[in-house]
């Protein structure tokens, strides 16, 4: 940890990044900058929904190598993070919401910023295969590789469906969380795969819609960027339609209850009613917003609050019926 | 001074782009900011340890008494 930067001379691609103050320039890194290098907000949600995985899944596992497990997918999903960075440091450095990160702001190179986030993937893929199993370390790797590759490297910067198919790499941890418990992967959590995989796409083109500006200077063809705000609007309420469908399969498959059941309705009907007032939102002709995005500001919030509601309601649903191994 | 001592200033890291004459204020930022690194880094190895034996502690819980394996030296099946 002890990488110092010195001005530009880590090589970052173009030449955009923002003067620093040459007194930090040359005292280099803080600790914090290397946690901001996880996006632990990110993190948060992806904690959160690979620990419902493992808390829903019918084995017991160990304490305190379930807190393991949940650690390698924090591990994981900031190790994805910081390679990231490293990719997008040139786009970073032109967008406003990410010009401050450590390695377009000059406080870490990008050769380290590689390292430490390739050092950490290793780790937390082999610390999962020792605390838990082969098989959960094996999705944990494929959720890295596919988050690096597939999203970062390959659709970011190509397609505006890009958060539709990289968006699958956010959808792993539930998946990575019940194989850490059980051993095997089943159709319980590969439907919770499926109800992250479709929420993904309203979440990110609502904060798109009220972010396009940041998007369209650095080239990133986000959709409101290539189709225009109009069709974003409506693609978001589609996707929120499949979403609250899909999010209904646990029920129907018998793997959850009428608890959940009820939250799944109440937090889709909240989802899609803010779909519609995307949708319906004053606007020109263009479709771009005429109240400074308020709709799809308040979509982007409850997106959040609903995954995390939908998953606690789960847990909840399980431990009450009892078909969860936590104990109560 | 020694010619090794010379050819060890040339690759030394830490000296790429420092300046002739630091400030105090460099100085200081510099020394702040090292022993902050330095600490957090203490912390992940001391959390490293930690976490190695908590995971071994939990792993040989789970599988059970070493005595009462049917044979000896056998490893014990994980998961």
């Amino acid at each position: 940890m002890s990488e110092r930067v010195i001005g530009n001379a880590g090589g970052a691609r173009g030449a955009c990044e923002a003067p620093l103050d040459p007194v930090l320039e040359y005292a280099g890194s803080e600790p914090r900058d290397w946690l901001l290098l996880l996006k632990p907000r990110v993190m948060s949600l992806v904690v959160y929904t690979g620990l419902i995985g493992l808390l829903v899944a019918p084995h017991p596992m160990h304490p305190v190598l379930a807190a393991i497990a949940v650690l390698c997918i924090a591990l994981a999903a900031g190790a994805s993070g910081a390679i990231n960075m490293w990719y997008d440091r040139d786009i970073d450095a032109v967008m406003r919401r990410t010009a401050q990160r450590p390695i377009p702001a000059g406080r870490i190179s990008p050769d380290a910023a590689l390292g430490y986030g390739t050092a950490l993937a290793v780790f937390s893929v082999l610390l999962m295969g020792l605390a838990a199993n082969w098989v959960a370390a094996l999705v944990l790797a494929l959720s890295i590789a596919f988050y690096v590759f597939v999203y970062t490297v390959w659709l970011k910067r190509r397609t505006p469906q890009n958060i539709v198919i990289g968006g699958a790499a956010g959808a792993f941890p539930p998946v990575i969380g019940w194989a850490a418990a059980t051993g095997s992967i089943e159709l319980a959590p590969v439907v919770l795969f499926a109800i992250i995989f479709f929420w993904t796409p309203p979440h990110f083109w609502a904060l798109s819609l009220f972010a396009h500006a940041d998007y369209a200077r650095a080239g990133v063809p986000m959709l409101p960027v290539v189709a225009g705000a109009r069709e974003t609007r409506r693609q978001i309420l589609i996707y929120t339609a499949v979403l609250v469908a899909v999010s209904l399969a646990p029920v129907a498959l018998g793997f959850a209850g009428a608890l959940y059941g009820a939250a799944a309705l109440l937090l889709g009907a909240g989802f899609l009613r803010h779909a519609l007032s995307v949708l319906r939102e004053r606007q020109d002709a263009a479709g771009v917003s005429l109240t400074g995005d308020r709709a799809a500001k308040a979509a982007f919030r409850f997106s959040i609050t609903y995954l995390f509601a939908l998953f606690g309601a789960l847990a909840l649903d399980r431990l009450v019926t009892g078909a969860g191994w936590l104990p109560i | 001074m020694a010619p090794h001592l010379g050819i060890m200033a040339e690759y030394d890291p830490q000296a790429v782009g420092r300046p002739e004459r630091l400030t105090r204020e460099q100085s200081d930022a510099l020394a702040r900011r090292r022993r902050a690194r330095n600490r957090a880094m203490f912390l992940v190895l001391l959390g490293l340890v930690g976490l190695f034996y908590v995971l071994t502690m939990s792993r040989l819980s789970e599988v059970g008494d070493p005595q009462q394996w049917s044979r000896p030296g056998a490893i014990a099946p994980s998961r």
